[in-house]
């Protein structure tokens, strides 16, 4: 069954002689190119802005502890 | 900041589970990946056009991906019509991730129609009424966008998007709908009233509209994914600032 559908994916694509142009093979390349670039682009600006988030939180989750041991310490001593 | 009263949440990627474990974002993941392939392997096998050769193959993510960038337009107006009524930031959330969704699929369907524009109608681009329709609706949408960064206050922000998202929303049928009321144009009206004896209202064959539905269920999905990380971001964005809040108040 692999090798039948390896055979049609094969022969799907224009054969080697004929005009790729002519065919909108190469097109159709171009838009999926596009599609992906563009997916791709978009996730990644995605999970930059989450990872820039997470460290902050992680940066006002630390300052707050950081606080609160000073505020405990303080409380111990007097 | 200050209008800022929302508790700090500790956990930053919240995991929804319902009975037995399932994880629904890691099942949307998968489905999505599995639509992709899918859809990819039926492009690959679907029957050629006659008229429009292999390029008629762009049409599988072309179509999707404007469908999509529609229902990002629309959570964009009903989150406007949300807080209008409400004013409760969940809204105003859903208002930001639709409308940035939305003009990343346009972008996706302005692109991809533009390549096959080059080999269909020997141009990249055309004043055609649905290509200018579409020109009109991302610049407007883009403009909300530029109009939300621009503003400081977070309720002005969002009334601004609000109020841009429900006027903004008039351009939506009107760019559907304009290959029927400007019927010169070169762009083909995508669905037809079936009687001009088309094996069905989209004008495909057998195949091609299974390969077209797969494609439309992976563009759907891919949708519901970034809407969900999107909005995934903006929690994270009250999160720093519910923080940095109680951070200062301590002091």
């Amino acid at each position: 069954m692999l090798l039948q559908l390896s055979v049609i994916l094969l022969q799907t694509p224009p054969a080697a002689g004929s005009s790729q142009v002519e065919s909108g093979f190469n097109f159709v390349i171009a838009a999926y190119a596009v599609v992906w670039i563009l997916v791709f682009g978009y996730i990644y600006t995605l999970n930059r802005r989450q990872a820039r988030l997470r460290r902050d939180i992680q940066t006002l989750q630390a300052e707050e502890n950081e606080r609160k041991q000073q505020l405990n310490s303080n409380q111990e001593q007097s | 900041m200050a209008s800022v009263t929302r508790p700090y949440k500790s956990e930053l990627k919240p995991k929804i589970r319902v009975a037995g474990g399932f994880d629904w974002f890691d099942g949307l993941t998968w489905a999505m990946l599995v639509a992709f392939l899918l859809t990819f392997l039926f492009v690959a096998i679907a029957p050629t056009d006659e008229t429009l050769k292999y390029s008629q193959r762009i049409f599988y993510f072309h179509l999707p991906a404007n469908i999509m960038c529609f229902a990002a337009f629309f959570a964009y107006f009903v989150g406007g019509i949300g807080y209008w009524r409400t004013r409760q930031r969940k809204w105003d959330i859903l208002m930001v991730s639709g409308l940035e969704v939305g003009i990343f699929f346009a972008a996706i369907g302005i692109g991809t129609g533009s390549i096959w524009a080059r080999y269909a109608w020997n141009t990249f681009w055309t004043w055609d009424p649905r290509l200018t329709t579409v020109t009109i609706m991302l610049v407007v949408y883009l403009a909300g966008l530029m109009l939300r960064n621009a503003t400081e206050d977070p309720a002005r922000k969002a009334a601004l998007s609000a109020a841009f998202g429900i006027i903004g929303f008039i351009d939506v049928p009107i760019v559907f709908f304009s290959t029927r009321w400007f019927p010169r144009g070169l762009h083909p009206v995508i669905f037809l009233n079936g009687d001009n004896g088309n094996t069905n209202t989209l004008g495909l064959e057998g195949f091609m509209v299974v390969t077209l539905i797969t494609g439309m269920v992976a563009m759907a999905l891919l949708f519901v994914w970034l809407l969900v990380q999107r909005m995934r971001l903006e929690k994270m964005r009250d999160d720093v600032a519910a923080l940095a809040y109680s951070i200062q108040e301590e002091n």
